[in-house]
This record gives structure tokens, sequence and C-alpha cells, in this order.
């Protein structure tokens, strides 16, 4: 299994074995097909206050726990979901999918190029959209964003 | 490897373990035929092999991974927390010009963690006392090598490297991880491929410092 990035660059394949977090809250889970851009815009949140998971997202359709019996335990305990897996990829929709159905009260902030296709629109409907391409500090400060209204709001409020 | 002796339970479970393993033989021994003794013997060592076998490549070669994580910073934005890992190194001058090019920046804090080395044998028996008295008295030497001005502390681990080093992001909650290690695996030193392992885990920047006698680091 080898793994495919969002600029097609191959990736070490592993098998993702998502576990409890470990440190506390905030939490934000970024998923990233490029390593160093997720160390990059992970870092950014760190020194934001918030702890951090990096997930490079499934290789194919049906590859992501979330999508299977297992679930996700980081996704479903995380405050948010920033989502930079590029959606051209079936995979990607599918994780979108499953996010909006098994974590509904988990905010999502996704990374998206404008002028998508409805399906996506719809997909998207009721999420945060970052405009693509995003600088890290965009992303932080959306982050910030999005959780500063969140807590303002109250819990459970997308 | 853990010491089964670790917790009650697990010194419960490795009695039990033991007690299935010993009381067939020994009965096999006393009242048995020979080649059940042999064969008993051998089912036993055979599975003790595969066991360590399997610890050996899950170790090395991890085929499932954590999602890699990191808490978030501590202290003041422009505050540099930097987790150091090394035993066999630690008195390396390539090492200790590290520690001191680091901790010299402005608002840095250096944590020198340094697990002991010790083997699969010596956890099973107990005996890690002379392990844990080197790494003390190679941290105390690095540590007094360090200028005294700079914001350099440190502390010996008996736990398994990786285990030791998840609890000091815990702790310490490092921006950095700079991992100390020779370039081959020496007969009594921190493993080459420990870097990896912990670039895997930990959603920080992780640095591998290559460190031979008297020669330079990578």
């Amino acid at each position: 299994m080898a793994a495919q990035g969002r600029q097609g660059a191959p990736q070490t394949a592993v098998n993702i074995t998502p576990q409890p977090w470990r440190w506390d809250r905030p939490r934000v889970l970024v998923e990233h097909p490029d390593e160093a851009a997720s160390l990059t815009i992970a870092s950014g949140l760190r020194y934001a206050g918030y702890a951090v998971a990096i997930c490079s997202g499934p290789l194919d359709v049906g590859q992501c726990p979330l999508c299977g019996s297992d679930g996700c335990a980081t996704a479903h305990d995380a405050d948010l979901v920033v989502s930079c897996l590029g959606f051209e990829r079936e995979a990607a929709r599918e994780v979108m999918r499953a996010l909006r159905t098994r974590c509904p009260d988990v905010p999502l902030l996704i990374e998206a190029p404008p002028g998508t296709d409805s399906d996506l629109r719809d997909l998207f409907a009721g999420c945060h959209v970052l405009p693509a391409p995003a600088t890290p500090e965009q992303v932080v400060a959306a982050v910030q964003e999005v959780l500063g209204k969140r807590t303002e709001e109250g819990p459970g409020v997308a | 490897m853990r010491s089964p002796f670790h917790s009650e339970p697990e010194a419960f479970h490795f009695v039990l373990l033991l007690a299935a393993v010993v009381v067939p033989i020994a009965l096999a021994a006393a009242f048995g035929p020979t080649w059940l003794t042999l064969t008993l013997v051998a089912v036993a060592v055979a599975a003790l092999a595969l066991r360590r076998l399997q610890l050996h490549r899950a170790t090395r070669h991890p085929l499932e991974l954590e999602l890699k994580s990191a808490p978030a910073h501590v202290g003041p934005p422009e505050q540099r927390r930097i987790l150091f890992v090394a035993n066999d190194t630690l008195n390396e001058e390539t090492f200790i010009r590290e520690v001191e090019a680091l901790a010299s920046a402005p608002n840095a804090h250096v944590f020198i963690l340094a697990p002991a080395l010790i083997s699969a044998g010596a956890r099973l028996t107990g005996d890690i006392d002379h392990a844990l008295d080197q790494a003390r008295a190679r941290l105390e030497e690095a540590l007094g090598r360090i200028p005294s001005e700079l914001d350099a502390t440190g502390e010996i681990s008996d736990a398994d490297p990786l285990k030791a080093i998840e609890d000091a992001v815990a702790t310490f909650m490092p921006d950095q991880i700079i991992v100390s290690t020779r370039c081959e695996q020496p007969a009594r030193g921190l493993d080459p491929q420990l870097a990896d392992l912990v670039r895997r885990r930990f959603a920080l920047p992780v640095v591998r410092l290559t460190v031979e006698s008297a020669v330079g680091a990578s």
C-alpha cells in the first residue's frame, strides 16, 4: 500500500490506528496529505493554544477508520477538524461524509478551492469553508475564529 | 520490554503463564515418556522465541501507527522548549555544544531526557540499578559541563525510550525534540532509528543528532 499525497508525492504506507487524545482541550485534528505542511499548521495551532493531531487521510475509499466499524476516537473527541484533503478524490469525499454524519457536533473547517461542484457544495453546507490555497497563518486564524464563535454560542453548535 | 513484575496484575499473569508452561513439563518429566517432555519443552521454547520476534518486529517496524499528536505550547509565545533525548552520547562534545547553542537562545528551556539502557533480560529480572546509575552519572556529568546560567535541566528514566519520551512530552510539553544517537547501533546505546519512531508519533519537529566519538554531527 503506498499512499499518494495531494501533489502526487508518494508517502510511506502505514495503517493508521487513531487513539484517544492524550492532551487537554481545546483539540484540533488536522487532515492534510502533505506532512511538512501539516506540521507547519500544527506548529501554528500549538502556539495559538491548541493540542493537535495530524492525519494524512486515507489512500483509498473505505480505508479511513472513521468510515468503518472502528470509528475514529481522535475525530470524535476533537473540538474542531480542519480538512485539507483535497476533494477531487472520492476517498476524501467519503471522509467528509463520515465526519458530517458520525461527528455532527464537531465543527469542520474545510480548505477547498472556489468553484466546487454541486455535490461538494451540498457536502460543505453548514461547514466553515476556507478558500484554497490557504496559508498556515490563515488556517490558524480561521480555527481561532470558529472556536471563538463556538465558545460564544455554546457547545454543540457547528 | 516491560518487566512482568511491573504491577501486581502483570506479576499474577506472569506467574500463571509460568505455571501453565512448567507444570505440564514437570508432570510429563515425572510420569510421562521422555519424548513428551522434550516435545513440551520444544513447544515452550518455540513459543517464547516467536513472541520475542513478534515484539522485536513490532518495535522496529510498526505496521500500525497512532496519529501524530502534540500538546499545546505552554508559556509565552516567544518561549521555546527543547527536549533532548540521549544516553550513550550525553558526554560527547558535539552533544554538549548543540545543547549550549540551543539553550543560549533567548527564552529557551532545555530538558535532557536520559532513558536508561536496560536490556530485555535485565528488565525481566529487575536488575536495572546499574543501567540507572550509568544514565544518572552520564546526565550529571553532561549537566555539569553546561554553563549554569543556561536553562537546562534533565532527568533519567527507567522506561522504554519511546515511553519515556511520551511521558516527557506530556510533562515538559516541548516545541522540538532532538534525539541524539550514534550513526550505527552500538552494543550499548540508543537505537539509531529512535528519531524516526518519535517522528511518526508526535506532531512536533524532530531532529536526529548523529554523534560519533570526537568526529561530528549530521
